[in-house]
């Protein structure tokens, strides 16, 4: 089975030494544990004042199987046209990180333009836990303003990325009205072995593998997947159907 | 080959956590796996009574299988009569300390030389967070407190501290302190770096089962490390042996 790995990086992380940072230990994690590619994004690029001068990088050297994709934060200028420059496969964003909400005016216009134009967005909500934080401290991810997105862009392919058990059992109830919303959830985060009441709740689906690496560590996140009592069927759906279908053009 | 060092019952829930377990053993090949039972944070003698009457049973039923963690309030003037009941009435191998108090508060001295002079470890949970740190939860500095004041007592302390990187820091000159490494999110990198500071043969598996478990998680940690098959070993198995059954 081909597995996609959609929530993969690269780059520096501030706050910790990471042992498996570069390009190199992420083709090597991803062979081992038998990884076919993914969406990638480059770590800097979160940090950097300008994000297109990490993911010039990123667009440049990633392996063909990759899928690099364009960190934004709308709070910066010139971001639609820093899409239009790189013309990426998939944009990524980082509210908590940058602070806004994605319901704010300054993100309108990014996911405007992103519904028009048919490019998947991939919402990073979480990439480290609030209790392990040494100094800073990013908003939790805010449920009622995710739906409240959906609700707005129903055009908009959307994949959230990081939420933890409580949280995706909180968007299936919310999806509930949701119905027709193009909406991808990752399973990173997700550190109980209950995956199949999830599964249940929100729809196989609705479930992606995203690993998170290198800050997480990703053969728990596929171990838990694979291991799971979930159907042939729905694991394929999880690791690869769902991926191709999102990123589909 | 599995002996999983932290797993709990919880009380209410007993049965249900019960099944959770011993099918986890079915299912995962468990050699033992180690249970207390809780229930409170500030746990009255009644419930410490109930709690250990819930580990006792389970391990009348399964000897072969459960070992126990008599778990104890070092505030109740009763505790050391709790221990000593614990372990020559109802079969438990150690002591469980959780959230009644730091673990190196003075109430706690009396269960650590008991502990220290009968060569019985102790499990204390130890939990550093930025946000919902608990008043009487223990961090890794009191276990290090506890571990220099006791250096014969064996401790093994839990959840890598909470967070390995504020939590493994103050045992590493602790030789008499080893850790479980579940209960954790799991970070790549956070098992290496105990590796590393503390050496393989003080790293103990455990699930933090029923509740927050999570089994494959855990497992994924150690299989995505560069480890021989006998370094794996001994985190699943023979350090456990070593520690808490002396190698028998």
């Amino acid at each position: 089975m081909e597995v996609y790995d959609i929530n993969c990086f690269y780059g520096h992380w501030p706050f910790r030494f990471l042992r498996h940072q570069s390009l190199e230990e992420l083709v090597r994690v991803h062979q081992k544990s038998g990884i076919t590619g993914g969406a990638a994004g480059y770590l800097d690029s979160i940090f950097y004042n300008d994000p297109s001068e990490g993911d010039e990088q990123l667009f440049h050297e990633l392996p063909e199987r990759y899928i690099p994709t364009l960190c934004i934060d709308p709070k910066l200028s010139m971001a639609i046209q820093d899409i239009e420059r790189f013309s990426p496969r998939a944009v990524r964003v980082y509210p908590g990180m940058h602070g806004y909400r994605l319901t704010d005016g300054v993100f309108a216009s990014v996911a405007e333009y992103l519904q028009q134009n048919g490019i998947p967005l991939l919402v990073n909500v979480r990439l480290y836990v609030s209790r392990e934080a040494h100094f800073f401290l990013p908003p939790e991810p805010d449920i009622a303003d995710e739906l409240e997105f959906l609700r707005r862009y129903p055009g908009l392919k959307t994949a959230f990325l990081g939420h933890d058990w409580t949280e995706l059992k909180q968007l299936a109830e919310g999806l509930q009205q949701l119905k027709g919303a193009n909406v991808l959830f990752d399973t990173s985060f997700v550190r109980s072995a209950k995956l199949e009441p999830i599964a249940e709740k929100l729809g196989a689906e609705r479930l992606v593998f995203g690993s998170c690496h290198p800050l997480l560590c990703l053969e728990s996140v596929r171990l838990t997947i694979e291991k799971s009592n979930l159907s042939e069927k729905e694991k394929q759906m999880i690791f690869s159907e769902n991926f191709l279908r999102f990123m589909a053009k | 080959m599995i002996i999983d060092t932290h797993t709990h019952l919880w009380l209410g829930r007993e049965k249900e956590c019960r099944e959770a377990i011993l099918r986890a053993a079915e299912e995962y090949g468990y050699l033992r796996a180690g249970v207390s039972t809780l229930y409170s944070e500030l746990p009255s003698e009644e419930e410490i009574t109930a709690c250990n009457k819930a580990t006792a049973d389970f391990i009348r039923n399964y000897p072969e299988l459960i070992f126990g963690w008599c778990y104890l309030n070092p505030r109740h003037k009763n505790t050391l009569d709790v221990l000593k009941r614990g372990l020559e009435e109802q079969r438990m191998t150690g002591v469980k300390l959780w959230i009644a108090t730091l673990c190196d508060d003075p109430a706690v001295d009396p269960i650590a030389e008991y502990c220290s002079e009968h060569h019985i470890p102790v499990l204390i949970h130890a939990l550093d967070k930025t946000v919902g740190q608990m008043k009487y939860e223990s961090k890794g500095i009191h276990v290090r407190n506890l571990a220099k004041r006791f250096p014969e007592l064996k401790i093994l302390m839990a959840h890598m501290g909470g967070n390995e990187y504020t939590g493994i820091k103050p045992i590493i000159d602790c030789p008499n302190v080893s850790v479980d490494l579940c209960g954790v999110v799991h970070r790549a990198d956070s098992l290496e770096y105990a590796i590393e500071r503390l050496g393989i043969d003080r790293i103990l598996y455990g699930t933090d089962m029923v509740g927050g478990g999570a089994f494959w998680n855990n497992i994924g940690r150690v299989e995505a490390l560069e480890l021989s098959a006998e370094e794996k070993a001994q985190i699943y198995h023979k350090n456990a042996e070593t520690f808490i059954f002396g190698g028998r």
